[in-house]
């Protein structure tokens, strides 16, 4: 259970854009460009 | 294996298998679609437990022991190892995009069996080994983009193909997406009132995030949600209200206009401002609606009512014109393969990865997610009255413009459609008119309307969830174009700046601008002409757009397949020679098939020739003329394109050939060998 969980905010948090972000709170926004910049997939 | 695993991994495969055959083999109503589901599940687990397997320890052998460039290039901004979760997650995200909510529902003209099949089988031996072999090809170069591989691997002639071709095909795409998007909001107050509301809370967001309250994440986060909530449902009171509705109620020129506008925007402003918090704010939406959409049809499992194999697939289909073979394939794309993947296998993914196992989980495992939607989007369709999807997706040029007109024809083709149950249905949605809402987008969303509504809600609140699908699709949309259009900027600001430095400097406003507008006019042409043709746009752009994205895939997995040759076990290179081999002989025949058919609903050749002969009779009335002169024009420059994208991928794949000759020949290796690196 405890370990389903884990996987699915890891996941939710990847989806999210929040790749970076550890307990780094000055991060998110970093990553949040990151991701969208560097989100040149688009199927 | 173990004997509990053996029999386990058997039950399974027996499983799979009959739930296979019953979806293969099944004629006439009422096959459930819990079949398809357990099919899909089985097939994926057998396909990631032994294929992928033995992609990982027999064909890459994936050490741990070796390290990946987030660990040896780590520098806490691009590269960083993360946990496979978190990558998969961000993986995902790059990969689904419309694709596979899009393709299926359009290729469902021929029947529930084909594209069922393609996905299943296509995405197990092409598509997911082309994510998993080119992430791994990343991997181990340090991260390097697919171009970069290209003109390292098989030589300045590929690269610069490779590159010009990427380039060429991401304005297409885009072009295609934003006819989507102008199919699915036009006459639909609703849809366009609650899409354009999310991009003031979008900015909103990004400032609220960035100058009022710093880096506080989730309060913005909620805020933001309770707005794009509210506005799902002020749609209502907009469209039901007389004065307000005017505004939103668009012509597609309008339409594709203010998206043209809003492209160039996102590109240009600061990514924090518009492009991250819309990004954001829709990835919740997305991942919601998908989990909804898969848990509605567990809950529900509605009856499939298309037919297996419909009459279309002689090639005289309504909704796009040629045969099963090969425009099934192109159409379906993303479910099964899709090109635009080792974009992101060589782009962000490779440069996050902890451990070198962790590539089979990530690409293989995430393109068999995006395949699992493209079956549950090919559901969607297939739970529908057949003549009801019919309607939907034909253009009005073949139904004309009337419930009744439609209903003949549709009765013609041996598909029951009663006039009387399409206008309660139209109205149950809370739209004015379903005929001939092409582009796949607006059936998609009465199919989930459908599956929403019988799990929750009943018939009153269908409207409700049709224009919270409707949403949803326009919202996923734009967050490719929008961000696919600032990638296309940077891509254009590296050729300009090759030419001439300054306009490289991605902080330069005059730079920036120019690119933008470069790439934007390039995409917004296609979008354009897609809206003013009268024969439905999506008909010409939408195999355009999928040959472009098979013809990727073929470059991709030209450079798998020199990897592996070069890697010097050159006799697994058939597990991606076997799909490049297939995607060839799709792509190459659809895309001589698009030029040079004698039908002119296929060739655009044959259409732009028809059309100047109508015009050199004079049987066109004069204030046509005009726009026929454009029409040809368009159809010369779909051919032209179209030939430019096969030339392209022949250039990459005749000199990945000429690579692939060179290390093999059995006197001396080719000096450009790589030491063994798979």
């Amino acid at each position: 259970m405890r370990r389903t969980l884990s996987a699915l905010r890891g996941f939710l948090r990847g989806f999210l854009g929040l790749v970076p972000l550890g307990r780094d709170r000055a991060g998110v926004r970093r990553a949040l460009e990151q991701r969208a910049a560097g989100r040149n997939g688009c199927c | 294996m173990r004997l509990r695993a053996k029999l386990g991994w058997g039950a399974v495969s027996v499983v799979g298998a009959a739930a296979l055959g019953v979806v293969a083999s099944a004629r006439g109503e009422g096959l459930s679609s819990t079949w398809f589901l357990v099919a899909a599940l089985c097939i994926y687990a057998l396909g990631f437990r032994f294929y992928s397997g033995f992609l990982a320890r027999r064909v890459f052998q994936l050490d741990d022991a070796r390290e990946t460039p987030a660990h040896r290039l780590r520098d806490g901004k691009d590269f960083l190892p993360v946990d496979r979760w978190v990558v998969f997650g961000h993986h995902f995200a790059a990969i689904a995009g419309p694709g596979p909510l899009v393709g299926p529902i359009l290729a469902a003209q021929f029947g529930y069996l084909p594209g069922t099949l393609y996905i299943l089988i296509g995405v197990v031996i092409g598509g997911a080994v082309q994510d998993f072999t080119i992430l791994v090809g990343s991997l181990r170069r340090n991260g390097k983009s697919l171009g970069q591989m290209v003109r390292e691997e098989i030589g300045p002639l590929g690269g610069a193909a490779a590159l010009v071709g990427v380039l060429a095909i991401m304005i297409i795409l885009i072009g295609v997406l934003g006819l989507v998007v102008v199919n699915a909001m036009f006459g639909s107050p609703w849809a366009a009132s609650t899409v354009s509301a999310t991009i003031p809370i979008a900015l909103a967001m990004g400032i609220y995030m960035v100058k009022i309250r710093p880096g506080r994440v989730l309060e913005a986060t909620l805020i933001g949600l309770a707005f794009v909530i509210l506005a799902v449902f002020a749609g209502r009171w907009v469209d039901e209200s007389e004065t307000l509705r005017v505004f939103f109620d668009l012509d597609k020129r309008t339409l594709a206009l203010s998206i043209i506008a809003y492209g160039f925007l996102a590109s240009v402003l600061p990514v924090w401002l518009l492009l991250a918090p819309r990004d954001y704010l829709s990835a919740f939406i997305k991942i919601g609606t998908v989990g909804l959409l898969a848990a509605g049809l567990l809950a529900v499992h509605p009856p499939v009512k298309l037919p297996a194999l419909t009459r279309f697939i002689d090639g005289s289909g309504p909704v796009f014109s040629g045969k099963l073979f090969p425009f099934c394939f192109i159409t379906i794309a993303c479910g099964a393969i899709s090109g635009f993947h080792s974009l992101i296998a060589s782009g962000t993914t490779p440069k996050l990865l902890d451990r070198e196992s962790d590539a089979r989980f990530v690409g293989y495992g995430a393109m068999l997610m995006e395949s699992f939607v493209g079956i549950m989007a090919l559901l969607a369709a297939a739970v529908m009255e057949p003549g009801v999807y019919f309607a939907i997706n034909s253009p009005a040029a073949i139904l004309g413009t009337t419930l009744e007109s439609a209903a003949s024809t549709v009765s013609g083709w041996g598909f029951a459609l009663d006039p009387a149950h399409l206008a309660a249905l139209t109205r149950q949605i809370g739209e004015h008119t379903l005929l001939s809402r092409t582009g796949g987008a607006p059936s998609l969303a009465v199919g989930m309307a459908e599956i929403f509504s019988q799990a929750l809600g009943g018939e009153t609140v269908k409207a409700v969830w049709y224009h919270f699908a409707i949403m949803f699709e326009a919202l996923f949309i734009l967050t490719t174009l929008d961000a696919g259009t600032r990638v296309g900027r940077f891509m254009m600001q590296d050729l300009l700046g090759s030419l001439f430095r300054p306009l490289g400097q991605t902080s330069s406003l005059p730079a920036n601008v120019l690119a933008s507008a470069a790439i934007v006019a390039g995409w917004g042409y296609f979008l354009y002409q897609g809206v003013i043709d009268p024969l439905g746009g999506i008909n010409s752009l939408w195999p355009l757009f999928g040959i472009a994205n098979q013809l990727l895939a073929s470059t991709a997995l030209a450079l798998a397949t020199t990897l592996l040759i070069k890697s010097g076990r050159p006799r697994f290179a058939v597990t991606t020679l076997v799909p490049l081999a297939w995607l060839l002989s799709v792509t190459m025949t659809a895309g001589a098939q698009k030029i040079w058919h004698p039908d002119r609903r296929i060739g655009f050749l044959a259409q732009a020739e028809h059309l100047a002969s109508q015009l050199a009779a004079g049987m066109l009335p004069p204030d046509k003329v005009a726009e026929t002169q454009v029409l040809i024009f368009n159809n010369r420059l779909d051919a032209a394109v179209t030939g430019l994208f096969m030339l392209l991928v022949a250039i990459v794949v005749l000199d990945a050939a000429r690579v692939w000759w060179q290390t093999l020949r059995p006197r001396g290796a080719a000096p450009s060998a790589a030491p063994v690196r798979a």
